[in-house]
Parts: structure tokens; sequence; C-alpha cells
């Protein structure tokens, strides 16, 4: 990885190996702002969670406090403010519900309206309300572990259609299966 | 990319000593990496586990140093546990009444530890990284921080004490897979759930209780004794009486783990006692506190999303995992592989020297945490805005923009809180500032910028800005007079168990807030309502508002609900829609559009 950028600390045009300055060693920004270019992953929907480790792993060595403990104010700096950005993203994309509004904003698209999970289908209404009211009344461990594994199911089916209707560019369609990720996430959670 | 650290360029070619401090309720550890090897900081009596206990007595004495026979009295013990009330607190010290703060008292232990250590070691050594509980909160951490500094030492780092007992594990024993670390000391229990892989130590989520320890099993046990073999001279013993009965359970809870009964004989007023107490009974007394710190623990295992097959074994840590029924009672519940080769009472202070070692000649480990609590700030109606969740990452920025409430309001107050419940009211306030100055706008438009930065010693930093005046107030959270902290440990579990009833007082207050909201901004659009409404339709806005005005007094959410989704409705086509706290949601081509 190679790049020109002026160097905060030599003040002049320099390269730039592996965020370091090739003239005088010091830490750079990673000067990227969506969370897949952080990590140089492809746009796609679904992602392989054990790169993206990896390379929140490779990050994180390269920009964590405790690798400038010895370091000059302003490096400790660059480090606390990128070591975040890194955590933040890595979270924004380990979230399935994130991922999308990540997505749709790259494609130039408002995320989801206003924030508010309406619903727009009717049988979606339905659907959710039935599957609330399951969990409402489970009775035994027997029976969470069914649900939830049934829910799990769902998520996995649902993730399958975003990531084709990406591919198609079906955008609209997103939407409403975005909706419904973000419930069934929620009961889920709350099965916890 | 490459993964070796770059050294700097001015580094010294010899490598820094770094102290590995576990600074204890009961003891306190000292180690320091030294070439390959770690060794043990040993007191004048070639001890290395010093008791925490300061007595003020003419001067002041740490540790072996006092005769507790003649002392005990004057003598403060388990000073690390007020640093989850209040560390700066006043605490009696002696017979003249004269007080003195848990910073102050601790500081005198950390005093104690560098001048051991300046002596074992033959130089001085200032550099160090304390160890803290896990689920300790900002303000307990800022203090021992504060402690250590004014000792003299300089603090490279604090870390959580079963993330280094995990990292002592994972280098020296090579320990690797997903591990929970139970770590239960003289005064704290914390779960930690790591990933242990090579040169990466990654934590995937904490939590514990600030106040439950082995001191709570002792006087447990004491107070079984107590009642079954002097129940009626047991108010009349004296400090020394009651000293040797809490050593003689101290001893019996120590040695239940090679045998099943244990006989004690004490002497009390004159009179030998056996004292008999045996591996049932123990299980009775001790039932309670294992099974709390098992709901933790079963907790956090669903809270990470983690399946209990997936993890490979318990760590055992501190001291009071020596009682051979918390192992026992793990292995029955969990069914899981315990690892406890070594030493309970050493190995944090062994991982902070490791990783202290690490962290001033550079190494290609790297150890993640995360911060045990969530942080936010109180909006209107004394909700609780969530920043930082709890098990975030750190260090974390998070920046979150808030708007006012009234039109022409001109500042506001942030109050910054740490808690899991949904209303601030019942978590801690950790401090407040108020953003004044800000431009008088109509409710809504302002846009006030709150930034949390917590550091990787879980420090917090908060800032807020007015984006359009520019104003700016930066604090540091410092201990202060609001805190109270002593509800920490009813934090997490009272947010469990009146989750329901929290949830229910949340939405009604949402939904006032959405309700007084609308009325709002029909009252900044009236004059448009009224030139292109009709006479009914500005009839049937008023009379619907009105309705939703009187019933807000109320506490009805349902009402309240109907009203207002029906004056949203009469006003659809008039009303400006709010400004979304996101502006990110406005940039970009309309998703409705293309449906």
């Amino acid at each position: 990885m190679e790049v020109i950028i002026p160097c905060w600390n030599c003040q002049t045009d320099t390269k730039v190996v592996d965020f370091r300055c090739s003239i005088c060693n010091k830490i750079q920004n990673i000067r990227k702002t969506n969370p897949y270019d952080i990590f140089n992953l492809k746009q796609c929907y679904l992602i392989d969670n054990e790169e993206l480790e990896i390379k929140y792993f490779q990050l994180q060595n390269i920009f964590h406090p405790d690798k400038f403990i010895n370091s000059a104010e302003k490096e400790k700096e660059i480090s606390a403010y990128e070591s975040s950005n890194i955590n933040n993203a890595y979270n924004l994309l380990l979230n399935n519900v994130d991922r999308i509004k990540i997505l749709l904003k790259l494609k130039g698209y408002k995320a989801n309206p206003n924030n508010e999970e309406s619903f727009t289908d009717k049988d979606l209404l339905e659907e959710i309300m039935e599957l609330q009211n399951r969990c409402m009344s489970i009775e035994n461990e027997n029976e969470k572990v069914k649900i939830k594994t049934e829910i799990i199911e769902k998520i996995r089916i649902i993730e399958l259609e975003i990531n084709s209707n990406f591919e198609k560019e079906k955008i609209p369609e997103i939407k409403n299966l975005s909706v419904k990720l973000s419930y069934l996430e929620k009961i889920k959670k709350n099965l916890n | 990319m490459n993964l070796i650290n770059i050294d700097e360029p001015n580094k010294k070619s010899l490598t820094s000593k770094c102290l590995g401090i576990d600074f204890g309720t009961t003891n306190s550890v000292c180690s320091i990496k030294i070439g390959e090897k770690v060794i043990f900081i040993e007191d004048s009596k070639k001890m290395n586990l010093i008791p925490s206990i300061v007595c003020f007595d003419k001067t002041v004495k740490v540790g072996n140093d006092i005769d507790l026979e003649k002392n005990l009295q004057s003598s403060i013990f388990s000073i690390k546990r007020y640093f989850t009330d209040n560390p700066d607190g006043q605490i009696v010290i002696n017979s003249k009444s004269d007080c003195l703060s848990p910073v102050d008292i601790a500081k005198e232990i950390f005093s104690y530890l560098k001048k051991i250590s300046n002596n074992f070691l033959n130089e001085e050594v200032n550099d160090c990284i304390i160890t803290v509980p896990a689920y300790y909160d900002e303000r307990a951490r800022s203090g021992i921080m504060r402690s250590a500094l004014m000792s003299g030492f300089n603090v490279r780092r604090l870390i959580n004490e079963p993330t280094a007992a995990a990292f002592a594990y994972g280098l020296d024993k090579k320990k690797r897979g997903k591990f929970l670390v139970y770590d239960l000391g003289g005064g704290t229990f914390d779960i930690s759930l790591l990933n242990l892989k090579d040169n990466l130590f990654k934590v995937i989520g904490t939590s514990g209780d600030a106040k439950l320890g082995g001191d709570d099993l002792d006087q447990l046990l004491l107070d079984y004794i107590l009642n079954t073999y002097f129940d009626p001279i047991k108010n009349d013993l004296s400090h020394s009486e009651i000293l040797s009965l809490k050593r003689a359970s101290k001893s019996i809870k120590e040695n239940l783990q090679s045998v099943n009964n244990i006989v004690a004989e004490v002497t009390i007023k004159n009179k030998k006692t056996n004292i008999e107490i045996s591996m049932n009974v123990i299980e009775k007394i001790f039932n309670e506190i294992i099974t709390k710190t098992i709901k933790i623990t079963d907790q956090l295992i669903k809270d990470c999303n983690v399946k209990v097959d997936e993890i490979d074994g318990f760590i055992l840590v501190g001291g009071s995992t020596r009682l051979a029924l918390i192992p026992k009672k793990i292995k029955e519940y969990f069914k899981k592989d315990i690892y406890s080769e070594m030493d309970p009472d050493r190995v944090v202070s062994y991982g902070a020297a490791l990783h202290g070692f690490d962290l001033l000649n550079g190494s290609n480990n790297l150890l993640l945490d995360v911060t045990p609590l969530s942080l936010g700030i109180e909006t209107m109606g004394g909700l609780m805005e969530k920043i930082i969740p709890r098990n975030s990452n750190i260090p974390v920025v998070k920046e979150q923009t808030f708007t006012t409430n009234e039109n022409g309001q001109t500042s506001i107050k942030i109050s910054i809180i740490q808690g899991e419940r949904e209303t601030s009211s019942k978590n801690t306030l950790l401090g407040e500032f108020i953003l004044s100055d800000i431009e008088p706008k109509p409710a809504g438009i302002p846009r006030i910028k709150v930034r949390f930065s917590l550091d990787v010693d879980g420090i917090l930093y908060v800032s807020a800005i007015d984006e359009s005046s520019g104003n700016e107030k930066n604090i540091v959270i410092k201990t202060n007079k609001d805190l109270n902290i002593s509800e920490m440990k009813k934090l997490v579990e009272s947010s469990i168990k009146n989750a329901k009833e929290d949830m229910d007082t949340r939405l009604l207050i949402e939904s006032k807030i959405k309700a007084s909201r609308l009325i709002n901004e029909i009252e900044n659009v009236k004059d448009q309502i009224e030139t292109l409404c009709t006479k009914k339709d500005i009839e049937n806005i008023n009379k619907t508002s009105n309705m939703l005005k009187k019933e807000m007094k109320t506490n009805n959410k349902e009402r309240i609900e109907t009203l207002t989704d029906n004056l949203n409705e009469q006003t659809k086509n008039f009303a400006q829609r709010l400004i979304d706290k996101n502006f990110e949601n406005f940039v970009g081509k309309d998703l409705d559009i293309l449906e």
C-alpha cells in the first residue's frame, strides 16, 4: 500500500507505506471515511467476518494506543483518534442492519427515511406480531431455543435476499427487507 | 500489511522496566519482567503477598510491618472496597477522629509498594501498570490512578484484572480459544470472556459485581460461627477475640479445599471451643453468593452472543477461588474444563508485568479491551440516551447531535450518566455541565454535538459543541459530590429485573415527547395553516391539539398516542417535518420516490 500525501511532520508530500511516512516514519491518518474503505473490503452486503476480523486486528496492531506509549503527543492523538475510528467502523460492519445503511449511502440513497421503521406491508406486520406473541408466551428453554433457531434461519435468508437485491440494484425491495431484518434482530436480542 | 511494530528512532537500546501492580482488597502484589523472567517483589520479611492494610499510629505503617495484635484498631483494612462508593469520601483513621479519603489512604499503600520495590531491585523504578477490577466504573478507576500518581508512580496504563490474568495464561501457558476468566478477589467479582489467539488477546465482554468478594464469604462464615458457637456472648466479644475468630474462620475456609471436615480450636474468654465445619455447611452458607456469580456469568455469555459449546474453559483468578466449592459449582453448571495452574493470588500482577514490559519495549502482542458499563446523557424527560453501550471496544469516540425542546431555548444542561437502566434517575450520574449561548432559534433547529471519548485506561472525556455557533466546553469527569457509585452492583442486576417496568416508563415518556413536539411544530407553522386550511380543518386541528395538551397531563399512553396520530393525520399536508437528528438522511436520492 503506497500513497502520496502531505506528512504532518515533514510538511512535504511524501510516500506513505503502511500508514507511516517513508521519510520520518511518523504515523499518518487513515484518511478514509467509509467503513468498507477503512478495511479495504469489497462493497458487498455479505461480508466475510473472518476476513474483516483479520484486517481489524492488523489495523489495531498499527494504531492502538498501546503501540504509542513512548511517542510524541501528536502521534498519540492520531493513534487514539484512528483506533476509535477503527473500532466504530468494525462494529458498524459487523451489524447487518447498519451495513444496509452504509451501502445505501455509498450508492447515493438516503439511509432509511427519518430512521423510522414503518410498516408499509401488512403481511410483514402480521408476521412480526405473531412472532412477538410467540416469544411472549415461551414456557421453557427448549421452546426458546427452537424459536431462536427459527429466527436465526429467517435472518440468514433475508440477508441472502438483501445481498442479491444489492447485486441487482433493486433498491426499493431492500427497504422493506431492512425493516423486517431490524425487527427480527430486536426480537432475537430480547430472547437473551 | 506489516505486523511488526516499528521501533521509535530515539528509543534507548536497553529495555525499560515497568512494575505490574495488583492493588488488591486483601493483598497487593508487585512483579516485574527483567530479561525473560518475571520476578515478584519481596518486602523486608521476604513476603510477596503484601497485606493491603494501613496503620496510622505515630508513624504510617503498611503491610507486614504492622503488628496487628497491637494495632488492630488503628489499622484500616480493605481500603479498595471504598473506591466504588466514593474515592474522595472521608474515613476516620484513628482514635483522634482524623479523617482521610480512600485515595489518600491507598496512596500510602502505593508509596510502600514503591519503597519495597526500590529496595528489592536496588534501583528506582517509576513506571508501572496498575490493574483494576474489570467492572470498576470511571470514577473508581480515576481514583486509583490518582492514588498511584500521588505516590510518585508514573502510571503508564490501567488494565483490567481478568484481562491481565488471561494475558499471562495466553503467553505463558499458550492457551488459545475462548475463555471465561472468573476472578473472585477479596472485594470484587469480575467475569470476562476473552478470545486468545497468537499475539492477540481480545476481550469480548465483561460483567461482574464491584461489591462482591471473599470478604463477604468470610463475613458469612464468621456470622455462622458466632451464631452457632457463641450466641449468648457474641455481643460481648473484644476486638482481638473477633480477630482471632476471623483468623480461625479464614483458615477453615482456606483449608477446606483438601479435606471435607475441619475442626478448629479457639480460646475465647479463657474457654476452649472446638469449631467444626463440614463441606456441606460451607456449601449452604456460600450457596447464595456463588449462585449469584454463576447467574452473572450465564447472562454475560448470552449478552456476548456466544454459545456455551464454543467456550474452551474457565480460568480461575483471585484468592477466593482457592475455595474448592467454586470450581466444583462452575463445573456442575457449565460442564467446562477449569484452569487454575497459575497462582490465583499472583497471576494478575504477573500478567500486568508482562504487559508493562511489552508496552514500554514494544512487542507483537495486542491486547484489546472493552468498557463494562454503558455511558450516555440524560435527555428530555429523564431518559438516558446511550452513547457508548457497554462492552464497546476501547478506545472509543462517539458523537451524537441533540436539539432544543422549546422555542428560543438558549442553554442546555448535559448530564453524563452511567448504567444500564432505561430511565436516567436510576443510573449513576457522573457529572453535569451547561452549554450556554445557544443562538435562540425555533425548537429542533440548533444542533448540539456531544462527543464522548473513552480512552484505553477507561477514563472518560466529554465535550459539546453548538455547531451553529462553535461554542465549546470540554470537561474531564472528575470526582464530584454528585456522584454516588454505591448503586454500582445494583445497576445491571436491577436493570434486568425491572426491564419491563422501565420499558413502560420509557414508552410513556417517549409518547409525551412526540406529542409535545407535534404541538410545537404546529405552533411554528400556524400562519401557514391559517392561510392554507379551510375553517373546518383549522377548527379540527385546534380541537385535537387542545385535547392532546390536556391528555399529556395524565399518564394514559394509549390516548396520547391516538390523539397524536390523529393530529398528525389532520396536519399532514401542512406541518413541516422536524429536522431529523441525522444530517446524513437528508443527503441523496429519496427512496420513496422509487416506489
